[in-house]
């Protein structure tokens, strides 16, 4: 395990065994999990980066993040409009009109939607407190 | 010797591989062992399907024994079981590099049981071997689940209840068809005969069929970082094996299996652990081979082969890149992970292989499989089906092929900063997207897949690669990925504090059929168990009770100082003398 975490509002690193006893471990397990660093800044991150994420930090830039869905829209409809040019030989029942030409989007659209806007409702429903069933819960840990 | 050795079941190479791996001490000596065993295991089965070919019986069906008067087919590597002896063994390596860091006898000697097991399993030509490789697999991998630490005991527990309750039903219901056929060969069984349905039950909860699937969202997830690919592997396709060979075109699958690859993209929705949200992945795409096989046409079992062996592929991977993350940032948990790709760039590039393979990319793994199944769907005319299957093809961009790589690799930075995984894993995550690639790819690439499937003639007349093909599955994957990120963009609520219409990840536990018995039916254990308690005290009480009771009128008539030792008049004694003479006289009358 060879994990930093860096905050700029953490002060102090916390010994294994300090972290061990707040968090209820015991110190050998207290070590496989992720260490805290003390006052590192945003430059100081930077420094840490993998050599080849250095030359791909353009696609965490705030303009590629806010345009990535415009992005996405503009190859859609790319992709719908060559489908004009290309239509389904043998349409499928479902495909009646100029519906064949948008099908699979709309079926990739609705069950996208679908998915994500029942999750609120889901959550309520099936999600309880992380120890529901009184075990501890052992994923997060690497016992190699 | 050679001769010899094309009669025996390459699954048994990799189970003696695994003993000695157990008697070994040494690491290197293991890890030797794990590479070798899976390429020697491929290279008989390439010798014998080469040499005696897969479409005649009389060559086919090898290694038959008698034992205890049971005549058994112990080996059969036709065109259907040959897909996945390949796989397994190909699987078998791959698993061997990932986990060469990985220092632990038990892991290692059972990863390669395990292996061998099923594709012993899937070689078997009859259900009693079928059965004996099926238990082993069970026996076997709940070791791997406890290697996920002392709190996946209960589940290994689980895992291996649910799974020798599977081989029982098999054995039961193989015994019951055998007794009506008259023989234990393995080939098309149906819901027809006696003992069919217990079999289906038996397979289907290896398959993971709803309300039977839980072990796989309850193990996979806490078992250790190897274990976890190693589970995901074989068990599940071992099983859509024994459906292929067994209930090909039984219709009742069909519904069973759109079930199947759609309910579970609504729990994946709601997941924190990223382990347990590609776990329902699995059980979505188990949904599609299942379907496949209640289609049951050349063309859809075409279909099922080929998934299932890119499936392995890309479900393997995808398992390994969250593997290495969990190995690395200490945690898999969405809620704590984000902008990892600035420290797992590599790792995130093959994560985003698996997902394009997955979502069934242009190029990438499914794009020439899972179409085979749809039009299998489609040509049967079940349309309803097929719309449905879409929306599960559509669906599952949600949680694996956008969720995952984002919220892992490009989600909000939080500040952690790690290694790259070890050059084994990168090795093993190279070696498995060049398949998941390369099986994908137009002309040859696909073409060697196609090969390999049970009906090459009728693989042959699909073309994966037409431009409409091509066009709609960008479409549906664009489409999906736009409302993904549409719904990201945090529009709601106040400047300083807005929201998406996107649940934020957070910590909990998803109850899914599990929660029957781990809550509602511990729970009532435990009551009938504070009740039996009850019981057994009031029940003591009561007899103390009894006991002391009777004594008491014993000791008041029997005692020195009892009635009967009181001295009575002589008048009331010939009286009572009397009456037993007559109670003697009336039992010695009718008695006799």
């Amino acid at each position: 395990m060879s994990v930093k975490k860096t905050k700029s509002t953490a002060k102090a690193k916390p010994s294994a065994k300090a972290k061990a006893s707040a968090k209820g471990k015991t110190p050998a397990k207290a070590k496989s999990s992720v260490k805290a660093k003390a006052g590192k800044s945003a430059p100081a991150l930077d420094a840490e980066l993998h050599p080849l994420a250095k030359h791909f930090m353009w696609l965490d830039g705030p303009k590629l993040r806010s345009q990535f869905m415009w992005i996405v829209l503009g190859l859609l409809i790319l992709v719908t409009a060559a489908l004009f040019a290309f239509p389904n030989k043998h349409p499928k029942p479902w495909e009646p009109g100029v519906v064949q030409f948008i099908s699979y989007g709309l079926i990739g659209a609705a069950a996208m939607a679908i998915i994500v806007l029942c999750a609120g409702a889901m959550r309520k429903m099936v999600v309880r407190k992380e120890n529901y069933y009184g075990e501890e819960d052992s994923a997060g840990d690497d016992h190699v | 010797m050679f001769e010899m050795l094309l009669h025996i079941n390459p699954g048994l190479i990799l189970i003696a591989a695994g003993i000695l791996c157990a008697l070994s001490p040494s690491h290197t000596v293991r890890k030797v062992l794990m590479i070798l065993a899976p390429i020697a295991a491929a290279v008989m089965v390439f010798q014998i399907s080469n040499r005696f070919g897969v479409d005649d019986p009389a060559y086919y069906l090898r290694g038959q024994i008698t034992v205890a008067g049971f005549d058994l087919t112990t080996l059969r590597i036709d065109s259907l079981s040959r897909v996945w002896a390949y796989i397994f063994c190909l699987a078998g390596l791959i698993n061997g590099i990932y986990a060469f860091h990985e220092r632990s006898l038990v892991a290692d000697s059972t990863a390669l049981i395990y292996t061998g097991a099923a594709i012993g399993a899937v070689l078997s030509g009859d259900l009693l071997t079928l059965f004996l490789f099926w238990e082993l697999t069970a026996i076997s991998s709940v070791f791997l689940v406890w290697r996920g630490g002392p709190s996946a005991y209960a589940a290994g527990l689980r895992y291996l209840g649910w799974h020798v309750l599977s081989g029982v039903l098999l054995l039961a219901g193989a015994i019951i068809y055998a007794r009506h056929s008259g023989s234990f060969m393995f080939d098309e069984i149906g819901l027809g005969v006696p003992g069919g349905m217990i079999m289906m039950l038996g397979i289907g909860i290896k398959a993971g069929f709803p309300l039977l699937h839980s072990w796989i969202q309850d193990a996979y997830p806490k078992s250790s970082v190897t274990g976890t690919v190693v589970l995901a592997t074989f068990s599940t396709k071992m099983a859509i094996y024994a459906l292929a060979r067994g209930y090909a075109g039984t219709e009742v699958l069909i519904y069973i299996g759109v079930i199947m690859a759609l309910f579970p993209l609504f729990f994946a929705s709601v997941e924190n652990d990223l382990r347990k949200v590609f776990a329902y992945i699995i059980s979505n795409q188990l949904g599609f081979m299942v379907c496949g096989v209640g289609v049951g046409s050349a063309m859809a079992l075409n279909g099922v082969a080929g998934q299932v062996a890119l499936g392995i592929l890309f479900k393997a991977l995808m398992f390994m890149s969250l593997g290495a993350v969990l190995h690395r940032a200490g945690t898999a948990k969405a809620s704590a992970l984000g902008g990892l790709f600035k420290s797992m760039p590599v790792t995130m590039i093959f994560t985003l292989v698996a997902a394009a393979s997955i979502a069934a990319v242009p190029l990438f793994g499914a794009f020439v499989t899972k179409g085979m199944i749809l039009y299998a769907v489609i040509a049967d005319s079940h349309y309803i089906v097929a719309v449905l299957l879409l929306l599960a093809s559509a669906g599952v961009i949600e949680s694996s092929a956008a969720r995952i790589p984002y919220v892992t690799f490009m989600g909000d930075d939080k500040g952690l900063r790690t290694k790259e995984a070890p050059w084994n894993m990168l090795l093993a995550m190279g070696v498995t997207s060049i398949f998941c690639i390369v099986l994908a790819l137009p002309g040859a690439g696909y073409a060697m897949l196609y090969a390999l499937l049970p009906d090459p003639d009728a693989a042959a007349k699909y073309m994966p690669y037409t431009v409409n093909h091509v066009l709609v599955q960008l479409q549906l994957v664009l489409a999906g990925v736009f409302v993904f990120a549409l719904l990201r963009r945090k529009v709601f609520g106040p400047a300083a504090a807005k929201r998406s219409l996107y649940p934020e990840a957070r910590p909990g536990e998803t109850l899914d059929s599990d929660w029957l018995y781990r809550r509602i039916g511990l729970d009532t254990l435990k009551w009938l168990n504070a009740m039996m308690a009850r019981l057994e005290a009031y029940t003591q009480r009561f007899m103390r009770w009894l006991g002391g009771r009777i004594g008491r009128r014993m000791f008041a008539v029997f005692s020195p100082a009892g009635t009967f030792s009181e001295s009575a008049p002589s008048g009331i004694a010939s009286v009572l003398t009397a009456a037993i003479l007559a109670i003697a006289l009336l039992l010695v009358y009718f008695v006799r």
